[in-house]
């Protein structure tokens, strides 16, 4: 809890003045809450006491209570009209803060496995924060406030009273604690399933149309029924776990009105009285239902802490990702402008302890074209991606201009290369920004010119606002041969000296290929090129092939060097050839 | 957003919630009724209070007699909250039951609506219904039901109370809670439009987040100047402006209410007092009139926070209940059985409901065992066209038969097992290798899942899984490639022997250590069969029966290869663009193309 709260104060540190004020604000009008119930227990008193009170008294106790109410509201609004925006506001800020970590920090970072808790870290658990300094923390603070204050009024009035309550609130807190503790084991498991149930429900989804076509949707169902039966047994296994610690503990504090009846009759006298202290004792007894019923509301909230604790734990560590990069800041000067790559004695791979790539060595010198050939899983991406800074090496180097691209800052070897991926990504905003990469520096009239190289610009004018056309969600209002081309414009746009290209493997149109194709030719002209190509005649004038399997070179040469030396890239030539010969037809 | 449904109104929203709660009916009668007499052990220790400030008023207080008194609070208190958690733990399990049933019905649902219902929504949406919007029901139903119920029971019988003793101090005491419902009435109103914002905004965040972090490689390569997480960066802004936005307008009314509903002592006490001056109450009413005032209200307060989430309930039980009350694809009650596999589109025209037409009067015969192929421009309907023959939509005019009898009017098993469709997305499950073969036929022996395999040229793969046929796919260790996933989908159309197999653009697959595999598969697949494939790669189908070209969603040629080649028209142009594709050498150096090279073993 404690370390939580300091947590929650670090991350809160520019915000900590409007928090002060806000949450002070707060506490007043809580203390303020209480004026009325004192006031209460001085007239009570003077009952007891035997004095009477006239229609002055009256109007005077109006005049009291309602200024406290007045005063309360006026504070409370001060106090909500901070806390309420600066909550969100703090949300926002931790938002734009982990995206500019996220952005700046090495892409293994947030894509694979991190990608999901980078998405939770960014929208749910920093919207946390907001709820809890919103809602959650003003009930606390009420509901620790008042307690706190009718107890200092115990002891002035009534000592022993007050020990009694003190003492009901230390015995129930634990049990608490207990409650929350075994469900928190519960929920781990909870979590888990519900996971997989909704891998279930997103993949019934998805594979709608196989389901459909196979008829197979009652075989499916019963599937999805096992995983959703999954989740409702955690549930009720969670709640089962809970409603005995929760009632105890909810017990425990309402019966803090027994305990204080039970400590009043011992403190009475045999002549029904407690001496001359009889009035105070009423007061307090009139008190007690304000002293612990707020303590069960605390309570009730105070089971939602320990996921709170997760999210701000969560948030923390991804706002310990460095902003601005441990590297040299200024740029590296590089070999004939950046426009070689190497990779030598290159170990990586995704998951611990698997190695995609294993010790492979690879040079592509200025201005030629590289093409990586092989069978699926040879790890011809991963050499891409190494390139591109995706992907760290677990061993060896990937140098471009002959300097180590970890050795860079991050700016300069995100400068040196473009690419083409199988698939295109995020294109937002209008045609003309997604195709600038939103570079200011770039004119409308090389946008237009590397549109046309890239056979989109009659697209493009087709749309109703041309240019300035907002794409749609993942722009679709283009297909996907044009979304390809869109994607090439983009790397066009982008001059740097080295392309990346990973050739998709399915098919378009006959005409649609042909521009995409033009497209790429167009991209490559003048650069240093690095290809995945899966048709083999497009690389065939490549100046080097290299043919990779199980992560390491395994030939390399012009394409009529591997012809001549019958090795494994003249086989898959040879595939490739009868494969391209072949007709479906009635045999 | 603008695809959800509008906010609906209050009343209906509420109506739509209690609906789909209706099989819980009984278990919430019966939490509610645990909530409602343990309410009236919440109300014991008050008569406890009350009678041991009697007794002290009036001095007849003794120790025995407070023992007795602490004694049966004591008692109340366990047995309340005993109660209590057992009509919360009856609550939650009616609400997992109904969220698990209604999540059943959904999916039951999904497998009966056209497919044209789900290309009109983001496939997002559907998701969210199945998972967030049923999960909100759990709120109401597991905690807001019982509470209300008790809060409601706690505030009327208190109030009951407070009017038998003194009707003048009662007012006094109940005076605020409708003022401070009232402020909280507005102030809802006010800001309902507000709320809806922040949700549409926190749903845009969420959609442009995701879709960045599945493509780092584009925020590494092309952020330089933050575009690419420009959409993420305006929806954080977007929710942000709007939290803060309805936060500042519900500030005023909303604070009004929980200072009001937590007054409890502001206007009860000068009351009585000035009651008490004039004579008109006692000592002993007005100590129980400020007992009972002192957190009256508070219970209610609980059912602030309910009302508050009450629009965000109901939003999501109209978005699932929206689902529910899909019209479904009609089933005949009279199925005919066609006696051949001779397959007729007759003037079918089909639009995806969006205005344009996707395909206009076409018409086409498709002989049993003959080899038919849709070639055409993205767009053209060759997709839907042969998804028409599966009813994934109906047609809007025209007819499409089977063996002469429409397929409207054939039982959709019978219709659905006379083909067996090949996808270009190789589609799945995340379950063994067996099971997701036996999605082609149910009761298939070990023995046929082999042999089919084999025919798919995908067994010896299988066989170096690491348990065979009982690899579990969902494994991330086990990447099969796209080819590896094509070839058991083909094994899978293989094991439902159908007499028509319908593949579309299962022939795109380009990986050259893939391809030939894919092709022998194919071709193992299609032996005496019925052949009808969408294809992109127009070498592939040269040797087609027949060559169906739709541009614009209608025919504008068909024949042989060698005919159409010859007329001069689209294929011929297709044919064209096809071979200059092949012709494009990647040549980073400035220099023309190099001069075409035809490729060998084309037709041409």
């Amino acid at each position: 809890m404690t370390a939580s709260v300091r947590r929650l104060l670090r991350l809160c540190t520019p915000e900590r003045p409007a928090l002060v004020r806000g949450f002070g604000a707060h506490i007043l009008a809580s203390l303020l809450q209480v004026v009325p119930a004192v006031m209460a227990v001085v007239v009570v008193i003077a009952l007891a006491d035997g004095q009477s009170l006239d229609a002055d008294d009256a109007a005077w106790i109006a005049a009291v209570c309602v200024g406290s109410l007045l005063l309360r509201y006026a504070l409370a609004r001060h106090a909500n009209g901070i806390l309420w925006v600066v909550a969100y506001r703090i949300t926002g800020r931790i938002r734009r803060d982990l995206l500019e970590r996220m952005r700046s920090a090495p892409p293994a970072v947030t894509s694979g496995d991190n990608a999901g808790r980078a998405l939770t870290v960014l929208t749910y658990d920093a919207g946390k924060i907001a709820g809890f300094l919103s809602w959650e923390m003003p009930v606390f603070l009420s509901g620790a406030v008042v307690p706190v204050v009718v107890l200092v009024v115990y002891a002035v009035i009534a000592p022993w009273m007050a020990v009694v309550a003190a003492a009901v609130a230390l015995v129930a807190i634990p049990v608490l604690r207990f409650g929350i503790g075994r469900v928190m084991d519960v929920y781990a498991e909870r979590r888990r399933l519900q996971a997989e149930a909704t891998d279930r429900m997103l993949e019934y989804v998805r594979g709608i149309d196989v389901i459909r076509a196979h008829a197979i949707a009652g075989e499916r169902q019963a599937r999805f029924a096992e995983a959703l039966d999954g989740i409702r047994d955690a549930d009720v296994a969670s709640v089962d776990r809970l409603t005995p610690a929760y009632s105890a503990f909810q017990s425990l504090i309402d019966a803090g009105v027994a305990a204080i009846v039970l400590a009043a009759g011992l403190l009475l006298t045999t002549d029904g009285t407690v001496g001359d202290t009889t009035s105070s004792l009423i007061a307090a007894l009139l008190l007690t239902t304000v002293l612990f019923r707020p303590q069960l509301d605390v309570g009730a909230r105070a089971l939602h802490l320990p996921e709170l604790a997760a999210s701000l734990e969560r948030v923390e560590e991804w706002m310990a990702i460095p902003t601005v990069p441990e590297r040299p800041v200024a740029a590296i000067e590089l070999r004939d402008g950046g426009a070689d790559v190497g990779l030598t004695g290159v170990t990586a791979g995704y998951q611990p302890g698997v190695d995609v790539i294993r010790g492979l060595d690879l040079e592509a010198r200025a201005g030629t074209v590289t093409a990586l050939v092989g069978p699926s899983g040879a790890g011809k991406t991963t050499v891409l991606r190494l390139v591109a800074g995706l992907l760290s090496p677990r061993a060896g180097t990937v140098s471009i201009g002959g300097v180590d691209i970890e050795q860079m800052p991050a700016t300069q070897s995100a400068g040196l290369v473009t690419a083409v991926f199988q698939d295109v990504g995020v294109l937002s905003g209008t045609v003309a920004t997604a195709i600038s990469s939103g570079d200011p520096m770039v004119t409308r009239e090389r946008i237009e010119d590397v549109a046309r190289a890239a056979h989109i610009h009659d697209r493009i004018m087709e749309l109703p606002h041309g240019y300035d056309s907002v794409i749609g969600e993942e722009g679709r209002t283009l297909s996907g041969g044009e979304r390809q081309r869109l994607g090439i414009a983009r790397a066009l746009c982008k001059d740097a000296p080295v392309v990346l290209l990973d050739e998709a493997t399915s098919a378009l149109d006959p005409t649609n290929e042909r521009l995409l194709r033009e497209a790429l030719a167009n991209l490559v002209r003048g650069r240093t090129l690095l290809v995945v190509a899966h048709r083999l005649e497009t690389i065939r004038n490549a100046d080097r092939i290299v043919f990779v399997d199980g992560g390491a070179v395994v030939e390399s040469g012009t394409h009529d060097e591997l012809l001549e030396l019958g090795g494994r890239y003249a086989s898959f030539w040879e595939i490739r050839r009868r494969a391209a010969g072949w007709s479906l037809a009635r045999s | 957003m603008s695809e959800l449904p509008d906010r609906p109104e209050f009343t209906a929203g509420l109506r739509v919630v209690a609906r789909l709660c209706r099989p819980a009916k009984r278990q919430m009668i019966v939490s509610s009724a645990l909530a409602a007499v343990s309410t009236v052990f919440e109300l014991v220790p008050f008569v406890v209070l009350f009678l041991a400030l009697r007794d002290l008023v009036e001095g007849t207080a003794t120790t025995g007699g407070f023992l007795v008194l602490a004694a049966v609070a004591a008692v109340a208190s366990v047995v309340r909250f005993v109660l209590w958690g057992r009509a919360l733990h009856i609550s939650h399990i009616a609400a997992f039951d109904v969220i698990r049933d209604l999540r059943l019905d959904v999916a039951r649902k999904l497998a009966t609506l056209p497919l044209g219902w789900f290309s009109r929504r983001h496939s997002g949406q559907v998701q969210r219904a199945l998972t967030e919007d049923v999960q909100r029901l759990e709120v109401l139903l597991a905690h807001a039901v019982p509470e209300l119920v008790s809060a409601l029971c706690f505030w009327v019988v208190a109030a009951t109370w407070l009017i038998v003793v003194d009707p003048w101090l009662a007012i006094a005491a109940l005076v605020f809670a409708p003022l401070a419902f009232f402020f909280l009435w507005l102030g809802l109103r006010d800001t309902s439009d507000d709320v809806r914002r922040s949700t549409a905004a926190s749903d845009e965040l969420h959609a442009s987040a995701a879709e960045l972090f599945r493509h780092p490689e584009v925020m590494r390569l092309f952020d330089a100047h933050g575009a690419v997480t420009a959409p993420t960066r305006a929806g954080m802004d977007a929710h942000e402006a709007a939290e803060v936005r309805w936060s500042t307008r519900y500030a005023t009314l909303g604070t009004a209410f929980r200072v009001l509903i937590t007054a409890d002592f502001v206007a009860v006490l000068p009351v009585g007092v000035w009651l008490l001056a004039q004579g008109r109450t006692d000592t002993t009413s007005l100590l129980l009139v400020l007992l009972l005032a002192a957190g009256i209200h508070q219970p209610l307060e609980r059912a602030y926070r309910l009302g508050f989430r009450l629009s965000w309930i109901s939003y999501g039980a109209a978005v699932v209940d929206e689902m529910l009350q899909a019209r479904s694809l009609p089933d005949t009650d009279t199925p005919s059985t066609p006696a051949s596999d001779r397959i007729e589109f007759r003037d079918v025209s089909f639009s995806h409901g969006d205005g344009a037409e996707t395909l206009a009067d076409v018409s086409i015969t498709i002989e049993p065992g003959r080899v038919t192929a849709f070639v055409g421009p993205s767009g053209a309907g060759k997709s839907t066209l042969v998804r028409l023959l599966a009813r994934f939509w109906d047609v809007d005019d025209g007819a499409i038969t089977i063996g002469g009898v429409d397929v409207r009017d054939m039982a959709i098993d019978d219709l659905l097992s006379r083909q067996a469709l090949v996808f270009q997305d190789a589609f799945l499950f995340a379950d063994t290798v067996a099971a997701n073969l036996r999605v082609g036929r149910a009761d298939a022996t070990d023995d046929e899942l082999e042999a089919a395999c084999r025919a798919a040229r995908i067994h010896d793969v299988i066989a170096g899984l690491p348990n065979g046929y009982d690899t579990d796919l969902a494994d991330p260790a086990i990447g099969l490639s796209g080819g590896e996933r094509q070839r058991i989908t083909i094994a899978r159309a293989m094991l439902r022997d159908s007499p028509i197999v319908v593949l579309d653009e299962a022939t795109a697959m380009a990986d050259p250590d893939n391809e030939a595999a894919i092709q022998e598969a194919i071709a193992a697949l299609v032996v005496d069969r019925t052949l009808i494939v969408v294809a992109h790669r127009l070498r592939t189908v040269v040797g087609a029966d027949q060559i169906v070209v739709l541009d614009g969603g209608r025919v504008v040629e068909r024949g042989r290869h060698d005919d159409l080649l010859g007329a001069d028209g689209r294929y011929r142009e297709m044919w064209d663009d096809m071979i200059a594709a092949e012709n494009v050498r990647l040549d980073t150096h400035d220099v023309e193309p190099a001069e075409p090279v035809a490729v060998e073993g084309g037709a041409t």
